[in-house]
């Protein structure tokens, strides 16, 4: 499974059902919210093995399943 | 004579009334109200300004200025800037400043500009009439800071950026996700382009804030601190209004001190008797009770306290005039706001019934707002008919006459 399918398996079947690409904003297509946000950052934590700081919480790393890989990556690479 | 056991303050800027509302013999009616505090005499005013928080005497601290700029907030704003303003600009003279070194920004993120009318309001004529008075535009008058918000560049305002003398006047109440309003907030979000304003609200959308009523480890708070300090501001004047929209206490001076000292007391006044378990509550907006788009804050109250406020299976009621309308937000307002996105249900309000008393809008202005399984009503007897055909043995309501800056005891 590639990264990006790993991240769109957080959400479930609700890309699907709402059509939404990998470079779409997942905060307009309403997928995210507050009380996902935090249950997303413990996914990413634990499935990638990364510590997500508090000055890394700012709506580009997160609002696409694109824009949280890169910064998956970009954290993997550091 | 009817016994009104519902009174709301109501229509902010429209006349500041008091609304009375019939209610049901099987209701058991009580009213929650925030600590409050009395108005300031004048000379207490004069006396905040003339011996500031943390920094210089304003006199001293405007020798030799040639462009004096000061941001106030809008109507969406409880803050009565006309009566600040005139201490301020008294204080001003007296050192010598002349009138026209002066410019008055109407600091409103991305909410409309205010019309003369409303101009009036805010400032007074005596004041519109005589000093040059502007409106932020978002999208338009701005200039380049060198800083940025993640990857978002922050634009200002532009004769923001050029004065060698900025003031700030806003007031102090809770907020959403700055914690409290004023101070640097009225720089970023209130100065600055649609971009950087879009990535705060984002940042709000997905949970990356903090608690209202508390500035403590606030990133937003912070990151709006980091961006006004490296602007600059001179004298940062923050207003507490009470119950009537009168200045209650007035903390003038260095931009980070002042607004603290400004929260610690706002923290008092609008501290509210913490409750569980009611069948029915009534939030109403006021003072924030403007306009549709602003009538979310009425759930402030809510937002500090338990989830059990209102019991799972009872009913909470919203009221606000709305007398400006629907209201204008260039992020949220229906169809062209940037963030705007079609109606859903809120979370925190699952399992409950859920009313708006709103005179001010249409159900079609409505519904474009909030998701259509909320009810809506423009007069009261469709809300205690409502009520009643969801409570048919009677109820307990608790009322929050000022329900949008109302927060839990924090002693």
């Amino acid at each position: 499974m590639s990264s990006k399918e790993t991240i769109r398996s957080f959400f479930g079947p609700e890309l699907e059902n709402n059509r939404v690409e990998n470079g779409d904003s997942l905060l307009m297509a309403g997928i995210i919210d507050s009380l996902k946000m935090m249950d997303l950052i413990t996914f990413l934590e634990k499935e990638f093995d990364v510590s997500i700081g508090d000055d890394e919480l700012m709506p580009e790393n997160f609002d696409s399943i694109e824009a949280i890989d890169a910064f998956i990556l970009e954290k993997k690479a550091a | 004579m009817q016994d009104y056991r519902i009174a709301l303050p109501w229509a902010a800027w429209n006349g500041d009334s008091v609304l009375q509302l019939t209610d049901d013999q099987n209701w058991q009616v009580k009213t929650y109200p925030m600590t409050d505090a009395v108005e300031l005499e004048e000379d207490e005013l004069v006396a905040a300004i003339e011996d500031p928080i943390g920094t210089k005497k304003l006199a001293e601290l405007v020798v030799d200025k040639k462009k004096i700029a000061i941001a106030v907030d809008d109507l969406s704003r409880p803050t009565p800037t006309e009566q600040v303003l005139e201490f301020l600009l008294a204080e001003l003279d007296n050192a010598g400043v002349p009138t026209d070194a002066i410019t008055i920004i109407i600091s409103l993120g991305t909410h409309t500009a205010l019309s003369n009318e409303q101009l009036y309001k805010k400032l007074g004529k005596n004041i519109v009439d005589s000093i040059r008075v502007i409106n932020h535009d978002c999208n338009d008058n701005l200039a380049t800071t060198g800083i940025s918000v993640g990857k978002t560049e922050v634009l200002l305002n532009k004769d923001f950026l050029e004065a060698d003398f900025r003031i700030l006047i806003g007031s102090v109440v809770p907020h959403h996700f700055a914690g409290f309003s004023g101070g640097a907030k009225m720089v970023l979000p209130g100065l600055s382009n649609l971009d950087s304003i879009a990535w705060t609200h984002k940042a709000v959308m997905m949970g990356l804030r903090s608690k209202p009523g508390t500035l403590e480890n606030n990133r937003f708070r912070a990151e709006f601190e980091r961006v006004a300090r490296h602007v600059g501001i001179d004298f940062c004047v923050n207003v507490v209004v009470n119950s009537k929209r009168e200045v209650a206490g007035l903390f003038a001076g260095e931009l980070i001190e002042a607004h603290a000292k400004a929260a610690e007391f706002a923290k008092e006044v609008y501290a509210t008797e913490a409750v569980e378990n009611l069948d029915v509550a009534i939030f109403n907006s006021y003072p924030k009770d403007t306009e549709l788009l602003q009538v979310e804050n009425a759930f402030m109250y809510m937002h500090t306290v338990s989830e059990n406020l209102v019991r799972e299976n009872g009913t909470i009621v919203v009221t606000a005039a709305c007398s400006e309308g629907l209201g204008k937000h260039g992020l949220f307002e229906p169809e062209s706001g940037v963030l705007y996105r079609k109606p859903m249900p809120k979370r925190f309000l699952k399992n409950r019934n859920v009313i708006f008393f709103l005179p001010g809008v249409s159900e079609e202005e409505f519904y474009q707002v909030y998701w259509e399984g909320y009810h809506f009503a423009n007069d009261w007897k469709t809300v205690v008919n409502k009520i009643n055909k969801w409570h048919p043995n009677g109820c307990e309501i608790g009322v929050f006459p000022h329900a949008s800056i109302q927060i839990q005891f924090q002693f």
